[in-house]
């Protein structure tokens, strides 16, 4: 006999049969031939789970691969190319510190002298 | 009695387990009529044995019949043209499942690499944008790992008559079942084997649960509906 499970399998059929419980024909409807609902059978069906979790876990991972890029490409966070309409870029909501603003080089500072330094 | 139903299969079928014959068709049957998850792994390994020697019609797990005369009659004899057509289709067929399980951290890296010019920021985000952004990147790892599978998945699909995409349990994780010809599975090991780069796994032989009728086909890929 063949052995069903090709070597190497993690789950086996015991994975497989996780797809495949609620596949197979079904006959016709009759009074003497019936299917046992799954449920009955307390069988647990672990199937698609993408959960909210899973998407804010990539997202926190995609940040930061971000934050990588940007310190690679100098302390000093660049602003990317702009995207879209009118250039903008981002929906940063977060108003960006004082001290992080390039200032071109020779360019003298704007800020008027009665500014608060730490606001 | 009441007897537990497994699968359909031609009446010369050189099986050992219990069988309940009308003409040409044969069930193969059980007494067991309260099935546990033990019964069911036991079904499914059952079946995937019979396979090997001649087509199978796998019925749907808990299926039951009120004795061999209603075998005979509500199941074989009312279906005898269907059951017919599925084992001369699935003759020398056998299913095999592949599940090809991605590195996230590369994956993600990868998505990054080529969607990053669109990266919105990384500013703060309400909840519901980040939910949505968090799809949006799941998305694009089902894209990028359904592009990898499909080269490394290559000399499966050489061999393959038919192939389905399973359901989704992770973004990083491709399952798809092909339908092949039986000579072909140690081809099929042999090339699951050898993805290094990789963790990758293959079932089979299997009844060809995948493959039974038009409807359950072209489970097909659908790309990507999302961009940043």
């Amino acid at each position: 006999m063949t052995t069903p499970v090709i070597p190497g399998t993690g789950g086996g059929l015991a994975e497989a049969l996780n797809i495949l419980l609620d596949k197979g024909l079904v006959i016709d409807a009759s009074i003497r031939v019936t299917v046992i609902g799954i449920e009955i059978l307390a069988i647990e069906i672990k199937l698609v789970i993408a959960s909210v979790d899973t998407y804010i876990r990539y997202l926190e991972a995609m940040q930061r691969l971000d934050a990588q890029r940007r310190a690679l490409n100098g302390a000093v966070p660049a602003p990317p190319a702009g995207q879209g309409i009118a250039g903008t870029y981002g929906l940063l909501t977060a108003p960006v510190p004082v001290g992080a603003v390039a200032v071109a080089p020779g360019a003298p500072a704007q800020v008027p002298a009665s500014a608060p330094e730490n606001p | 009695m009441t007897l537990l139903l497994h699968g359909v299969v031609w009446a010369g079928h050189p099986t050992t387990a219990r069988v309940v014959t009308w003409r040409d068709l044969a069930v193969v049957v059980s007494d067991q009529v309260t099935p546990t998850r033990q019964d069911a792994v036991a079904h499914l390994e059952a079946l995937s044995a019979l396979v090997a020697a001649g087509p199978v019609v796998p019925l749907r797990f808990g299926t039951t019949a009120d004795g061999e005369d209603a075998v005979r009659t509500d199941v074989l004899a009312a279906g005898a043209d269907r059951l017919r057509a599925h084992l001369t289709r699935l003759a020398g067929l056998v299913e095999v499942h592949t599940y090809l399980r991605f590195d996230e951290d590369e994956a993600l890296q990868a998505v990054f690499d080529e969607h990053q010019a669109a990266w919105p920021g990384s500013g703060r985000h309400d909840l519901a944008t980040r939910i949505r952004l968090g799809e949006q990147i799941a998305q694009h790892l089902v894209t990028w790992r359904r592009a990898r599978s499909d080269a490394l998945l290559a000399p499966v699909s050489a061999v393959a008559s038919e192939q389905v995409l399973l359901p989704d349990r992770d973004a990083t994780e491709e399952r798809r079942a092909f339908l092949i010809p039986h000579e072909e599975l140690d081809t099929v090991k042999a090339a699951i084997t050898a993805l290094g780069q990789v963790d990758a796994d293959c079932v089979g032989p299997l009844p060809a649960y995948h493959f039974l009728d038009e409807t359950t086909r072209g489970e097909a890929a659908t790309g990507s509906r999302w961009g940043w």
